[in-house]
């Protein structure tokens, strides 16, 4: 799972998702890489988590997942929110001890 | 003060602090021990303590109560007092990262005002963790909610 992204490839096919969903033959026509193997990678990527897929009539488009997304930036969104209430505390703390 | 923007794979927090652009520089990075969440780590046992090399290419390291030393970063930007960046290689998880794990990028501004600093935060590339969303949707899902260190985010609030 952790070799989701570790691939250039795959990293490439995921980053162009980030315009828009796309199906297997628009992302295979900006890429030298048949499209069997897009569609590899994007199995590979849909078992991580990071993609999902619809269908729209007989087309079948891949998107980043969204709700994946969300859960992170989530996440960060909290930690830095704390952590950063916790920074402005100490830099507008006066200064002590060290002159 | 605070405030959240929704982007794309990045996370923006802003801050405004009554304190001077060097100041509030020096205790970002240097006082990083100061205001680091205790809770946040990645080594077993207690953290001891949390530090920053002050030079590009340094770590952003942490040491835990039995004296172990891990890096979970690198200093990418270090142009005081306006520019601190660095990645960051924590996944969702808090484990001690791999050597070449995947890192996504912390920027750090200090923009003076009349009255202080204005800090803004951008966490981005944060699609790099992604082979952790499915732990990080199943720990929100599941009964116990966030894993044990956000038990201190909750009581400070």
């Amino acid at each position: 799972m952790l070799e989701a992204l570790g691939d250039p490839t795959r990293r490439t096919i995921f980053e162009s998702l980030a315009g828009g969903p796309r199906s297997v033959a628009e992302i295979a026509n900006g890429l030298p890489v048949s499209r069997p193997a897009v569609s590899q990678h994007l199995k590979v990527l849909k078992d991580a988590g990071l993609v999902s897929s619809t269908s729209v009539g007989t087309r079948r488009l891949y998107a980043v997942d969204q709700e994946g997304l969300a859960a992170i930036r989530g996440y960060f969104e909290r930690f830095w929110h704390q952590a950063l209430a916790a920074f402005a505390e100490a830099a507008e703390k006066p200064p002590e001890e060290k002159t | 003060m605070t405030a959240h923007t929704d982007q794309g794979d990045a996370v923006r927090t802003s801050i405004h602090v009554a304190a001077t652009p060097e100041h509030a520089f020096t205790v970002f990075t240097s006082g990083i021990d100061r205001w680091w969440l205790r809770t946040h780590h990645v080594q077993p046992g207690e953290l001891k303590q949390v530090g920053v090399d002050p030079y590009v290419g340094g770590r952003m390291w942490e040491e835990s109560d039995s004296g172990d030393v891990c890096t979970w970063g690198h200093v990418l930007l270090w142009d005081p007092p306006r520019t601190f960046a660095f990645s960051w290689l924590i996944g969702p998880d808090w484990q001690p990262p791999a050597p070449d794990a995947p890192g996504s990028r912390v920027t750090v501004t200090f923009t003076p005002t009349e009255t202080g600093t204005q800090v803004d935060l951008v966490h981005d590339r944060l699609d790099v963790h992604g082979p952790g969303w499915e732990g990080v949707r199943e720990a929100v899902k599941g009964e116990n909610g966030w894993p044990i260190f956000l038990h201190g985010f909750a009581a400070a609030i």
